[in-house]
């Protein structure tokens, strides 16, 4: 296998897949005549590489709403929009990765319980990529946890945000799949970044010096 | 900046820069690890296991010349043969991290205890090395150089007695300080014979006197007059290795005998230059976990032309990089080799395009 | 304003003077020590030198003599590590020195300690230290801790290479008053601004107060951090906890 070509950087890593013998698989991105494209890839050759690429392509089309691009085989995938949303696309991957391929893939609703509050989140589509976090059964005990997550959703995929608990995609354009995605890591942003911190630190030599 | 000579081979150019000689452009060399995840899936070469398997390690070391457009070959990943051999305990990890010496378990506690075994060439993790040398001898050629490792008695005595309690010992007592560095000097001097007498072209020698830690005087005191001692006893050019701030001992280092110095981004290449005013020659000193895992090419071109400007005789990563460092980065940096020289200088951005 | 002269021991006099530049450091060391019963500076200048030996001997005796424990941590132990953190910072010591000096430090601290325990004084508060992610080093964090706890609160040490979780994680299980972040490299500095920012998403800043300190660490960058105080060495890093949680400190 050769390696990829310069146009191609890479977005996010997964060193060791538990679903498919701890290989590498990435998402490489690179900026096409019409808009950026992702790239699906593993530098392993192991025979069940080829398999594990569809799913992780299949599950980003599924959960996240990506178009697959010439066929799942290819592993290239696009936001609908044409743009790229960094962080949205990084976070769809890893949560792709995580998903045991013998399980249905099926897109996420708009809307979670919070076992933390016991109220249910719901996210309504505004229109123009904007959505609104709302929360029901919210009383004086418990206050709404619809702002602690609109400000999550809004970090974990680079979104503003507005009054109301109103978020918004900067293409302006609807990402309802993607959304549904992150809500569920929203109602936990501390596990997200940690899992993200955790991810960043392996592999890093120390010296004998600066060892624990 | 080096005279410009007509082509030669990644391996002919390394040798000349080593000895200060002409070159037909800058070599760009890894005296430490461009291992990463990425690369051990290309050529199915996992770690734990290229640490410890011949085979392993020679493969996936090739892959610094054959993918990544490197002058040289480093097979020893990691820093733990001759602490391996010694008998330290070692973490050996997974796949996407580092072994390592359990330190806070040190097997050592007086000069008295040290035990460097007759055989310690014969132990598994220093024979994996030896022949994975001449694996990659034998199926490179004679075109890449190979660079090997052995380490330094200093960072022996922290891997053996603990960092606090070998520093705290080092003020206390310098003659038990001394008598401790002298027992595991003749690790680093067998080591580094076996490796040349093994086809290695050269052996990095990391020994972490480190400026975060110690002083320069520390290194003039205890070192300087040993590193002298391995310039002249190994047979072929060693590449000191020492992390941290070290330009406060670099005058001290250039003085040596010593072929090169590899030095890390905490240092400035003009500085440094000016420090070592052409008694030996520096490599490095690309950032690792800001530049060359966290950002992209054109950030790592940057640090090696800034290199290239200051006249580093060798451009490379300034230690054994983050193993998920993007490949892209670390092609970019003979690419931005490449570019500096064809552009007579600093490439403007037309020409690096 | 006391002068260098006042100061009756040699030793801790030649020391400031060679080694203590900035200006407001100098006036409150000289003032500290100008103060300080000639017995406790020799603590203090046994300790500077990393001499374990007779920092336990001078703290017995100047114990036996009815010193007050508290002074004698004070004016003999917390100063003379203070005098070593300048000398730390400005590069004239470095790891194998501070080394012997806590060593030293530690030897007086086995005789104030228990005399402070059983003096049945509550806890003056409760403070979560560690060291930031990605750094190693902890002998500043861990002098800070030791004096905290000679100064009579409760410390829980969360280590080294401490991520903004593990710092949350003890807040929501200790309840402390204050957190306190330590980082020796510039290159980690910027986790301390993370950790911040990470008790803001979690709803916890105002549940602490946070506090930063090491080498490269300033008033400025703790600033911009949105930290609520900055210590420069460990002697400060006591005034601050104390400070922070609405103690009136002594000098």
């Amino acid at each position: 296998m050769d390696v990829l070509g310069s146009n191609w950087r890479r977005v996010e890593l997964v060193p060791m897949d538990p679903h498919c013998g701890d290989i590498t698989v990435a998402l490489y991105r690179a900026d096409e005549g019409d808009g950026p494209v992702g790239l699906v890839h593993s530098y392993s050759a192991r025979p069940q590489v080829v398999e594990r690429l569809a799913f992780l392509v299949e599950a980003m089309r599924v959960l996240a709403g990506f178009e697959v691009v010439g066929g799942s085989a290819a592993g290239l995938v696009r936001f609908p929009c044409r743009t790229w949303h960094a962080l949205a696309a990084r976070r769809a991957f890893l949560e792709a990765a995580k998903l045991d391929p013998s399980e249905p893939l099926t897109a996420r609703p708009l809307q979670v319980p919070d076992t933390r509050s016991e109220q249910t989140i719901r996210v309504e589509p505004l229109g123009g990529g904007a959505y609104a976090v709302r929360a029901d059964r919210v009383t004086e005990d418990t206050p709404s946890r619809a702002p602690a997550i609109a400000a999550a959703l809004a970090k974990l995929a680079e979104l503003s945000v507005g009054e109301a608990e109103v978020v918004a995609f900067p293409c302006g354009h609807a990402h309802d799949a993607l959304v549904a995605l992150m809500l569920k890591r929203a109602q936990n942003l501390r596990a997200a970044l940690r899992e993200e911190e955790m991810q960043a630190s392996r592999g890093v030599l120390v010296a004998p010096s600066a060892q624990e | 900046m080096n005279e410009i000579v007509a082509s030669i081979t990644s391996r002919g150019r390394v040798l000349a820069a080593l000895r200060g000689e002409p070159v037909d452009r800058t070599p760009v060399v890894n005296p430490t690890s461009v291992a990463t995840v990425e690369l051990m899936d290309l050529v199915d070469a996992p770690f734990p296991d290229a640490n410890r398997e011949p085979e392993l390690m020679a493969r996936l070391a090739a892959t610094g010349y054959t993918e990544l457009g490197f002058d040289t070959v480093m097979p020893v990943f990691s820093i733990i043969q001759e602490s391996s051999a010694i008998g330290c305990k070692i973490q050996w990890e997974q796949k996407d991290n580092w072994p390592t010496v359990k330190m806070r378990e040190p097997i050592y506690e007086t000069p008295d205890d040290i035990d460097v075994p007759e055989d310690l060439l014969e132990r598994p993790d220093t024979r994996c090395v030896l022949e994975a040398i001449r694996i990659l001898r034998r199926d490179l050629g004679e075109d890449v150089a190979i660079i090997g490792k052995t380490m330094g008695p200093w960072s022996q005595a922290y891997h053996c007695f603990g960092v606090e309690p070998f520093l705290l010992l080092s003020l206390d007592d310098p003659n038990q300080t001394r008598l401790i560095l002298e027992r595991f000097k003749e690790a680093t001097i067998a080591f580094g014979v076996a490796q040349i007498e093994a086809g290695a072209d050269a052996v990095t020698l990391p020994d972490h006197a480190t400026g975060d830690l110690v002083s320069g005087e520390y290194y003039k005191r205890y070192l300087q007059e040993m590193h002298h001692e391995f310039a002249e006893r190994i047979p072929g050019p060693i590449i000191l290795h020492i992390c941290g701030r070290t330009v406060d001992r670099m005058d001290y280092i250039a003085q040596t005998g010593m072929a090169a110095f590899h030095y890390d981004s905490k240092n400035e290449p003009a500085e440094s230059m000016a420090i070592v005013d052409g008694r030996i020659s520096l490599v490095g000193n690309i950032n690792n976990p800001e530049t060359l895992f966290a950002k992209g090419p054109d950030e790592v071109k940057e640090e090696v032309w800034k290199n290239l400007d200051a006249g580093v005789q060798m451009v490379g990563p300034e230690c054994a990089i983050p193993l998920q460092t993007p490949i892209e980065n670390l092609r970019a940096i003979p690419q931005a080799v490449v570019e500096w020289h064809a552009a007579g200088g600093r490439p403007t951005t037309a020409s690096a395009n | 304003m006391p002068e260098l002269t006042e100061i009756a021991n040699d030793f801790i006099r030649q020391e400031i003077d060679e080694f203590v530049e900035r200006p407001d450091e100098r006036e409150r060391l000289i003032g500290l020590f100008a103060g300080a019963k000639p017995a406790l500076q020799e603590i203090a200048a046994a300790l500077v030198d990393g001499d374990d030996d007779t920092v336990d001997r001078l703290t017995t005796n100047a114990l036996a003599a009815g010193t007050a424990a508290l002074e004698v941590m004070d004016d003999g132990l917390i100063a003379g590590m203070a005098i070593v953190g300048v000398k730390f910072r400005e590069n004239f010591i470095f790891v194998p020195e501070v080394l012997a000096c806590a060593r030293a430090m530690k030897a007086g601290m086995g005789h104030i300690e228990p005399i402070l325990s059983d003096s049945g004084i509550e806890p003056m508060g409760k403070v979560v230290m560690g060291t930031v992610k990605g750094d190693l080093h902890d002998i500043g964090k861990n002098l800070c801790i030791m004096m905290l706890r000679g100064s009579g609160f409760e410390v829980i040490d969360l280590g080294v290479d401490t991520s903004p979780d593990d710092f949350l994680d003890a807040v929501e299980e200790y309840k402390p008053s204050v957190v306190g972040m330590s980082a020796l490299l510039t290159t980690t500095m910027p986790n301390m601004g993370k950790t911040i920012d990470a008790f803001i998403d979690a709803d916890l800043r105002d549940a602490v107060k946070i506090m930063v300190g090491g080498a490269p660490v300033t008033q400025e960058f703790a600033d911009d951090m949105g930290a609520d105080g900055y210590g420069k060495d460990a002697m400060a890093c006591v005034s601050l906890a104390k400070e922070l949680i609405g103690v009136e400190t002594r000098g």
